[in-house]
Parts: C-alpha cells; sequence; structure tokens
C-alpha cells in the first residue's frame, strides 16, 4: 500500500512503530502534488521531516504531512489569498494554526489554491486532500463554503464553534463567520488536527477560553438528532440519497430521531450575504496599494488614485462586486432596509437554533445544496456560520450542534461515516 | 449609481466591469431583501465578546523594516505615496 493511502492518524502510527519515517511520507506526498497547489514548500516540509526523524518532536502527528489554504500566512511562503493584488506578498508574520502545526512537527507540504479571499467553492485544499496529495489540510469556512466543498470531493470538514480556533493570521474576509477549519478525509483525522490548532490565542481577540476535551468517543446511543424529512427543493435526488442513507445508520448506532424545521432559516442566504459583503468590504479596505501588495501609479496620480487604480487592478470581478454591494450595503438608506433587518434576521437564526436545542441535541441536514448564481444560492451549513456553531460535513450529511459542542459533532461524524466509503478513498 | 459606490468603494472599474455591474447591480440588492421582526436585537458577532485584557507590555511587535518589507514603494523607513503636496 502506499504511504499516501493511509490516513493522518495510521502514518502517525506507523511512524511511532518505526515502519517509515517522516521524510518518506513527506516525499511521497510531494511526489504527487498537483495544481492543487499553489506553493510547494518541498525543502522546509523535508527538513522539518528530518528532525522528526532524528527525535526532535514528541507529538503524535509530528512527521504527518499537512497543507495550508493559501488565506493563511505563512513568514516562509508568499500567500496571494487568491487575489492578484496580493501575488507574491509574503506576511511579515505568522498565522497562530501555523505556528501551533511547526511546534507539534506537522510538515507543511504546501499552500493550495483558493478561490479570491476564500469566497468560493474552488478548493485546492480539499482538491490535495481528496486527491491523496495531502492527508488533512487547514482551510477557511465562511458562510458554509469548506462544508459545501467537502461534500462535492467526498472529504471530511469539520468548522469548529466560531472562536475556537484561533483566526490570527488568516486572511479575513467575512469576520464574524470566518472559521479556521481541519479538512481531512476521515472524521478521526480531522478531530486530531483540530486537537492541535485548537485553544485560546491572546493575539485573537475572538478566541474563545475554554478548556476543549475532543478526547471523548462514547458513542452516540442516546443522542437525539433533528432531521429534515422532506426533500428541500435545493437538494437533488443524489444528495438526499446520501443524507438518508447517514440518518439510517445514525438510527442503527442509537440515535433518536424527529423532524424539526427552523423558519428563520427561509432567509439565511439573504443575511449571509448581506452581512458577508458588509463585513468583506470594510476588511479589504486595508488593501490600498500602499502599505503592501500590488501598486498601481497611474501618470500624475494622486495618492487616491493610487488607492483606485491599486484595487481596480488587484480586485477580479466577483471581489470588486461584493465589496461594492457591502458598500452599498453600509450606506444610508441601504443600511436601514437591508443591514440592520439582516442582522436582526441572525438573531432569529441564532435564537432558532437554541430553541431547537432544548429538544434535540443537534440538527442534520443533507450537506449538498444546489449551487446556482452566487447570490441566489446558499449552502448547507449557512445557518452553523450565521450562528457560531460547531458543524460537520460528512458524507452527504450536514451536523450542527449547540456552542462548544464540538466533541458531540465529531462523535455524530464518525457514526456517519462509518456508513459509506464516506471519505474519499 | 454604480459608478458612485465604485468611487466610494475606492475601486477602478473596467469597461467589462462597468457593463456588467449596471445590468447585476441593483437585482442582486432587491434579491437580498429581507423582513426581521423590529424588537430583535441586532446580531453583530454570534457569541458573547467579552474583553480580554492583558498586561501592558509590548509584544508581538514588528520591526520597521518587517513593516515595510511588502511595501510596493518605501523610503527611508517611511512608506511612500505620490506627492501630496507640490514638490514636496
Amino acid at each position: 500500500m502506499s504511504l499516501t493511502q493511509l490516513t493522518a492518524t495510521e502514518m502517525a502510527e506507523k511512524l511511532r512503530a518505526g515502519e517509515t519515517t517522516a521524510v518518506e511520507l513527506v516525499t511521497a506526498h510531494l511526489d504527487v502534488a498537483s495544481e492543487a497547489f499553489v506553493h510547494v514548500n518541498r525543502e522546509d516540509a523535508l527538513a522539518v521531516a528530518a528532525d522528526v526523524d532524528a527525535g526532535k518532536y514528541d507529538h503524535p502527528l509530528a512527521g504527518v504531512p499537512v497543507v495550508l489554504s493559501d488565506v493563511i500566512v505563512t513568514t516562509e511562503m508568499p500567500t496571494a489569498a487568491g487575489s492578484a493584488y496580493l501575488d507574491g506578498w509574503v506576511s511579515p508574520y505568522e498565522a497562530t494554526v501555523v505556528t501551533r502545526l511547526r511546534e507539534a512537527g506537522l510538515p507543511i507540504l504546501g499552500k493550495t489554491r483558493v478561490a479570491e479571499f476564500g469566497m468560493g467553492n474552488d478548493s485546492g485544499a480539499h482538491e490535495a486532500v481528496a486527491k491523496h496529495q495531502a492527508p488533512f489540510a487547514v482551510v477557511s469556512d465562511t458562510a458554509g463554503t469548506a462544508r459545501h466543498s467537502a461534500a462535492e470531493t467526498g472529504v471530511v470538514a469539520v468548522k469548529p464553534t466560531y472562536g475556537a480556533i484561533s483566526r490570527y493570521g488568516l486572511v479575513a474576509a467575512v469576520s464574524s463567520m470566518d472559521t479556521i477549519t481541519p479538512v481531512a478525509r476521515t472524521t478521526a483525522d480531522a478531530k486530531a488536527l483540530h486537537e492541535i490548532l485548537v485553544g485560546a490565542d491572546q493575539l485573537d481577540p475572538t478566541s474563545l477560553h475554554h478548556e476543549w476535551d475532543l478526547a471523548t468517543d462514547t458513542g452516540v446511543d442516546g443522542v437525539t438528532l433533528g432531521i429534515t424529512v422532506t426533500q428541500p427543493d435545493n437538494v437533488s435526488d443524489d444528495a438526499w440519497s446520501a443524507y438518508q442513507h447517514g440518518v439510517r445508520a445514525l438510527h442503527d448506532a442509537g440515535i433518536t430521531t424527529m423532524e424539526v424545521t427552523l423558519e428563520s432559516l427561509d432567509q439565511a442566504r439573504q443575511a449571509a450575504h448581506i452581512i458577508g459583503a458588509a463585513e468583506f468590504s470594510a476588511n479589504l479596505a486595508k488593501f490600498d496599494g500602499i502599505r503592501f501588495g500590488n501598486r498601481v501609479t497611474p501618470a500624475n496620480a494622486t495618492v487616491q488614485d493610487v488607492i483606485t487604480a491599486s484595487r481596480g487592478a488587484g480586485f477580479g470581478y466577483a471581489t470588486k462586486r461584493r465589496v461594492m454591494l457591502g458598500t452599498q450595503m453600509l450606506s444610508t438608506g441601504t443600511i436601514e432596509s437591508h443591514f440592520r433587518p439582516a442582522q436582526r434576521v441572525r438573531t432569529a437564526i441564532i435564537n432558532d437554533h437554541h430553541t431547537a436545542f432544548e429538544t434535540v441535541d443537534a440538527l442534520a441536514v443533507p450537506a449538498t445544496t444546489i449551487q446556482g448564481k452566487e447570490y441566489e444560492s446558499a449552502t448547507a451549513g449557512v445557518g452553523a456560520s450565521l450562528a457560531g456553531l460547531p458543524a460537520a460535513s460528512v458524507a452527504g450529511v450536514h451536523i450542527c450542534a449547540p456552542p462548544y459542542a464540538d466533541e458531540l459533532v465529531y462523535r455524530i461524524s464518525a457514526v456517519v461515516e462509518q456508513t459509506t466509503a464516506g471519505a474519499a478513498s | 449609481m454604480v459608478d458612485n459606490i465604485a468611487a466610494t468603494a475606492h475601486i477602478a472599474l473596467t469597461e467589462e466591469d462597468r457593463k456588467k455591474l449596471a445590468a447585476e447591480f441593483d437585482p442582486i440588492i432587491e434579491s437580498l431583501a429581507v423582513t426581521a421582526d423590529d424588537q430583535l436585537a441586532e446580531t453583530v458577532n454570534p457569541l458573547p465578546v467579552n474583553n480580554v485584557l492583558r498586561d501592558d507590555v509590548v509584544a508581538n511587535e514588528l520591526t520597521n523594516e518587517q513593516a515595510l518589507s511588502g511595501a510596493p514603494e518605501a523610503q527611508d523607513g517611511q512608506f511612500m505615496v505620490p506627492a501630496i503636496l507640490d514638490g514636496e
């Protein structure tokens, strides 16, 4: 069996048993790296692997390679966030998640392709994991995109409770929804990566101070799950079938189900696009062509001309449109007609979830929704993003649970994946 | 309308951008209309955020060189911009 066919957990076991080396693991993956990568970190990854093989790290996952979505800043590799504006930029500081991976001795294979500023479903990280070019990846999830892409590519993505994993060094898109998210081929691997990344960080003011315990593994017997019993219009027959398969498996494992419908989610798409565009426009104000990134200087330009030309040349169309929509949403008139009502819809969505969680322990819906034009579409997981909930996309099932119940999400996810080929294999 | 918003957002548009936005912009905003209970509070952040204080000591600072490392143009330890005053 090729080393790349192993799960991360199996790789770690073989390393500890002396049946392989970290250098062999890194080399096996680098040999198959594809266009999913925008930067291959060969020398550094091999150097870290050699240090692992020399016994310089004691973390159980030391030596197991990982990839980073190119929205996570690194000091030894460029970060472009999928944007021409940042092409070639190297951050002067490092994301906290990168520091934690380095301290644990996980060789970083490289950075992977991403939609501009992470706003879209295109993800080289998912591709790399699905195609066994890395056992797992660290990505960002804003309005459910990482979970949607996981469903599309047959891998597992588990978004933590908002604030559980530091966002310091994540190129900010929508700050109230952005979440660092592990992606893997199995639930156990996603959890193992999550455990390295999770925990309070002084550098992220929204970081939660909480004692996380993801270690329990007591199964799901006695858990109550809210489910969807009628196929939604935006769910294909195949996606519905996969979902029902997962729900049956959960039944078999001892879960009790009941129908739960959250009416406020009918407006989740609109609320997420409005709030998302508004925060995005504010976050991208720092891209001014002055302090970092690529500058365009028209003839006889003023400072304002430089800023406007640099942003115009550096941003793609979808980014320009989103920044302009966000600017509009925060303007007189529209702020009252759209933005503030969207924030109240968000409150209703949070309240509806909390009410549901008085009756059920978690909610499960089909993980794949049909994606049409961007602003007419929403992912299955957009509600969990708006409400800051822990959530997983696994084998066609989207699971979410109350804040801080990340461990329950992993337990349910582990049962769902047993029922299918589940993870890409 | 599109040009006004682009100016506010400090984004230069190509002719093609302008044509597409002229067709798309208003319909998108109309499609995002929501109705909400006025009695509900507005959510800014999904979880309660508490002020977290730390000791008032300098930490995690960038050097001048690091801060300028990504600047398209820099001079004398400062970001370079076009002259704001004549001859300056």
